[in-house]
């Protein structure tokens, strides 16, 4: 059956489009193919689904009489200057630019919203041409980003279970934060009455958008690009003391420089810039026992405990 | 969204699309819609079903559908309706740019410019702003980025100077570029290195530089997909993992979650000791338990030679730099 809604929905459309007037329900009864042979009530049931699926997709379907000093019956129609793509022209870098990102999202949940656009601004007279050469991707996997991102849009709330603690949240997402493949939304949290990053990979289940639709404000684009550089390593604030052995650690040598300070036997002493005590007691664990961190104590300290925690397990062979 | 209304919005820019467009093959339209042959030719059904009303003849949109039959082309008419694709909505506006954030992440400087006023073009066109979107990936330095894609366009071969992964050292290879990808965030190059006669994978961020060797590159075929290559090579190794740890389940390609065990495809060895050194107790391998050992010996040794250091009164004195 969906081809024959799909035939009726379109005609509904296009006879919306070339309507001069509004057109009462009886009208487009008798003129829409699909609609004939129907019982009132199926009739009035069909066109109201109709009206709210094609208004769903954006076609800005306008409810007016005609004659407004009589109390005609309402009608309906089209304005096709609100119902068109304005002209766009795209010069040939920018042609190039889109064709790249026509294929950011393949395979992704996001797929056929950019399909659609596209769709729309070929249909327009835009060319896409891309080299092949380079192949950006965001990820997003997740059913849950297309449902975030269509929630921000009609700005409604969005509810689901989050991995931590298994708490259900209610959020006004405000924007979306893709990070080295991570996907977060960042809003604010109706029980917590606060902004809160939340990981859309740590949702359990399904997002659910809630009605209705336009339920809360969105704040200005900089809150959220804060949101975002919060994620960020923190600007550099110390310098620590690295010594490291050969080529090992080219992150940590890259950012330093090599200082005349003694060093154990063998290897060299690098001072080493760091904005967060954790990400460069990371890297320094990462590479030992290749890079040892001098100074200072606390960065050391954060080094060592994560070296304690794994010299202290059994090796293969020594388990009973 | 039920699949009826996705076919109305579809044939509602498909059919200015066709229109503009006399004698396009079936091929290239299905692939600027990202349809199959046989979904396109469904659409094309529908649209022969509809027009103005009256349903006379002349109400009707036209398809050929003996030359869509016959010789691949489609030839829509009698649509003058629908000259004109629908509106964008706000969220397909944002869906773009938010794509085209990812070019720009991924491109060389030179075409900032283009990107940049696509965008602004495209924010013109829906009647509010569509969902905001922050993009930060790691592809690296820009000046890099841009000799690889000149490279790449003029097909030329190129030598880099290349931190190395896992090993940390510095190397040198000679290779022939094929693409810049995107991988869980992070910007590669895959490209055929000469040294090894195989196909490569260079994290942008760990190319230092590009420099050209003045030769042309030469044709190797496709690269493979990586993920094929992470499949054949990658031993499975589950870990217990903590809360503060669990960022890993999103940055690495597992093959298994359950409750606080996760399963990781490692296709170097020298990867998890880095990556279990790191976690400290955040994470611990269950199985195989000698995948572990690496990373045991690493830390006791380098206890040993912490307490060494501390033992032999060594001080840092003097951090003047060289």
């Amino acid at each position: 059956m969906a081809p024959r809604k799909t035939e009726r929905q379109l005609n509904l459309v296009i006879c919306l489009l070339a309507a001069r007037r509004y057109l009462t329900r009886e009208k487009i009864r008798d003129s829409v193919e699909g609609y004939q042979g129907l019982s009132d009530v199926a009739f009035q049931r069909m066109f109201e689904r109709d009206k709210d699926d094609l208004r769903d997709l954006g076609i800005p379907i306008e409810t007016g009489s005609n004659d407004s000093y009589f109390d005609d019956e309402q009608g309906y129609r089209i304005l096709p200057g609100d119902f068109e793509l304005p002209p766009v022209e795209f010069t040939q870098g920018e042609q190039v630019a889109l064709g790249i990102a026509a294929h950011v999202f393949d395979g992704a949940a996001l797929a056929p919203q950019a399909t659609s656009a596209l769709g729309k601004l070929q249909a327009a007279g835009v060319e896409l041409s891309t080299t092949g050469f380079v192949q950006p991707r965001l990820g997003g996997d997740d059913e849950a980003v297309g449902v975030v991102w269509e929630a921000i849009s009609g700005r409604r709330r969005i509810r689901f279970d989050y991995r931590e603690r298994g708490l259900t949240r209610v959020v006004e997402a405000w924007g979306v934060l893709v990070r080295r493949g991570v996907w977060y939304v960042y809003g604010r949290d109706r029980d917590r009455e606060a902004p809160r990053m939340f990981r859309l990979s740590r949702v359990v289940g399904v997002v659910e958008a809630l009605e209705p639709a336009q339920a809360y404000d969105l704040p200005d684009r900089s809150v959220v690009e804060a949101a975002a550089a919060s994620l960020e390593p923190t600007a550099v604030t110390d310098t620590a003391v690295v010594a490291i052995r050969g080529t090992a650690a080219p992150a940590l040598r890259r950012r330093g420089s090599v200082l005349s300070a003694a060093a154990p036997e063998g290897y060299t002493a690098y001072a080493v810039p760091y904005g967060s005590v954790q990400e460069i007691a990371d890297q320094a664990a990462a590479a030992a026992p290749d890079a040892l961190v001098l100074a200072p104590d606390e960065v050391r300290d954060a080094t060592l405990g994560r070296l304690r925690a794994v010299a202290g397990r059994l090796l293969s062979t020594e388990r009973p | 969204m039920s699949t009826s209304a996705d076919q109305v919005a579809r044939l509602l820019a498909l059919i200015p699309y066709l229109r503009a467009r006399p004698g396009i093959t079936i091929a290239e339209a299905a692939a600027a819609f990202s349809l199959t042959q046989k979904q396109l030719m469904s659409d094309l059904w529908v649209a022969f079903m509809c027009g103005l009303p009256g349903g006379m003849p002349g109400d009707l949109i036209e398809v050929d559908m003996d030359a869509v039959e016959g010789e691949g082309v489609i030839r829509l008419s009698n649509a003058d309706i629908l000259s004109k694709p629908l509106r964008l909505a706000p969220h397909e506006v944002g869906t773009l740019r938010l794509a085209l954030q990812a070019v720009r992440e991924i491109a060389g400087p030179e075409s900032y410019a283009a990107i940049d006023s696509a965008s602004a073009k495209l924010a013109t066109m829906s009647g509010h702003d569509g969902p905001v979107a922050v993009v930060s990936m790691v592809t690296g330095d820009e000046t890099v980025r841009q000799a690889l894609v000149d490279a790449l366009e003029a097909r030329q071969r190129v030598r880099l100077t290349y931190e190395g992964g896992a090993r940390g050292d510095t190397t040198e290879p000679v290779v022939d570029p094929a693409a810049i990808m995107m991988r869980d965030g992070y910007a590669y190059l895959e490209a055929w290195s000469l040294d090894r006669s195989g196909w490569r994978s260079y994290r942008l961020d760990r190319i230092v530089a590009v420099d050209p060797t003045g030769a042309g590159r030469e044709d190797h075929g496709t690269p493979p997909e990586r993920t094929e290559w992470l499949s054949d090579a990658a031993a499975e190794v589950t870990l217990r993992v903590e809360d503060p740890a669990w960022w890993i389940t999103e940055s690495y390609p597992t093959s298994s979650i359950s409750g606080s065990l996760v399963t990781l495809r490692v296709v170097d060895p020298r990867w998890l000791r880095q990556l279990v050194l790191r976690l400290g107790a955040d994470a611990e391998v269950v199985d195989p338990p000698a995948a572990q050992d690496e990373a045991v010996l690493a830390a006791r040794e380098a206890l040993k030679r912490y307490e060494a250091w501390s033992g032999s009164g060594g001080v840092v004195a003097d951090e003047r730099s060289v």
